[in-house]
């Protein structure tokens, strides 16, 4: 609740002038700033909205990504820059294009909209479903057990990419670590958990690991 | 990237896109927002390591000189910036005259003073223009990494002053950074050098 006020009153541009006369003109640092402010929460509303709707592809991780960019790109114009006056809050807008975006696309699909869309969440409200548990409690388990043993480097790497999601550049700086060492760990955190998803049965050590894997992630999507 | 990998991704990332994914996205939504001209900018400057290390024949013969003996017109050091930084960083093209269109910008550092990644951009002052280029880190991510040797150093990248730097006063601003390398013009600690390129 205390998050949905802040958003409500507060923006990223609040005593930011510097900020919000770049990202009006477009500067890049500014872009990236506001893009990696948001973008989470935005990845979270989108996938509300694909559960809302009953749209389970949408909320696939590929399709959620598409979102994210074609978001930004509205969001990012010169016109709409030009026409944001940093006083309003700036993630009610954003998911506003998002749950446009969404509608659009159901509509495309062809689907009755007239009972839909006041089912979807508030454009206005934060996102809810952040940090659903898995569906498969075996999944959950395995996932739980395997992050409780990682080394500190490694849960480290875990938190800045994984829980928030951070860039490579701040995931570095954070950590104190070069970017080859950073892609190195996240291929040590995929690796790692995917010896336990077979070694606990989930994942047959011969077998794809997508073909099998894919059922426990669409269930824990939706 | 195999689909397994983007699925062991999400689990991680309990359902959501990992930071992998979204450094991904950003890429594509800057590809697309940002105006056309700026690639061909990063393309002069990710072309510039080779001249770089030809012209170092002629920055070390500048730096071989008696100590006493004047500087050439053609170096650039920090201008009306204060704090612990000012002069730790200096500009030069050739040994013995300014930059012009064409030439490779080399950093000279004093390393007694500033270490670490070198991350560094410039905005045209005369005549003014809203418009930031950055020549560090690259494109590609990367910024060259200065370590603590003693005295001046010539850093190993420069920069080629391609036809999009034309002739006028920039401001560079240069941020130094330990952890690894940084777009943010506000991270880490700094400074700033006047850099004219002539006709």
């Amino acid at each position: 609740m205390g998050l949905r006020f802040f958003e409500r009153v507060m923006t990223i541009f609040q005593g930011q002038p510097q900020l919000l006369d770049a990202f009006r003109r477009g500067e890049r640092w500014a872009l990236e700033q506001v893009y990696r402010a948001h973008v989470r929460m935005l990845d979270g509303y989108l996938r509300s909205l694909a559960r809302a709707g009953n749209a389970r592809e949408l909320g696939l991780s590929s399709s959620v990504a598409d979102a994210l960019q074609e978001v930004f790109i509205r969001a990012f114009s010169q016109t709409a820059r030009s026409a944001y006056d940093g006083t309003r809050p700036y993630a009610p807008y954003l998911r506003k294009i998002a749950k446009n975006l969404f509608i659009d696309q159901l509509r495309a699909q062809g689907r009755d909209l007239e009972q839909l869309v006041g089912t979807l969440p508030d454009a206005s409200e934060g996102a809810p479903g952040d940090g659903e548990p898995l569906a498969d409690p075996r999944v959950a388990s395995v996932l739980s057990t395997y992050l409780s043993t990682l080394p500190p480097p490694l849960l480290g790497v875990y938190e800045q990419r994984f829980v928030l999601g951070n860039s490579q550049e701040s995931a570095c700086s954070a950590l104190g670590v070069t970017r080859r060492r950073l892609r190195t760990d996240e291929e040590r955190l995929k690796s790692g958990l995917r010896r336990a998803l077979v070694t606990n049965g989930i994942l047959r050590g011969d077998l794809s690991v997508g073909d099998r894997i894919v059922r426990s992630v669409g269930s824990h999507v939706f | 990237m195999s689909f397994d990998d983007d699925d062991l991704e999400g689990l991680l990332a309990n359902g959501h896109l990992s930071g992998r994914a979204y450094d991904q996205i950003e890429a594509r939504v800057m590809d697309r927002v940002l105006p056309r001209a700026r690639p061909s900018r990063f393309y002069w400057v990710m072309a510039a390591a080779l001249p770089a290390a030809a012209a170092l024949g002629a920055i070390a013969l500048y730096l071989n000189r008696p100590a006493e003996e004047s500087k050439p017109s053609g170096g650039f050091t920090a201008k009306g910036a204060e704090g612990p930084l000012a002069g730790a960083v200096e500009l030069r093209c050739s040994a013995d005259r300014g930059c012009r269109t064409g030439d490779t910008l080399l950093f000279l550092v004093d390393t007694n003073r500033a270490q670490g990644y070198l991350n560094a951009s410039a905005q045209r002052i005369e005549p003014p223009s809203s418009e930031r280029i950055r020549f560090f880190p690259t494109e590609g991510g990367e910024s060259p990494l200065v370590e603590a040797t003693g005295g001046m150093k010539v850093v190993e990248k420069g920069v080629r002053l391609g036809a999009s730097l034309g002739p006028g006063l920039y401001r560079v601003d240069v941020r130094w950074t330990d952890g690894g390398p940084s777009a943010d013009p506000s991270a880490g600690r700094g400074t700033s050098v006047e850099l004219k390129i002539d006709e």
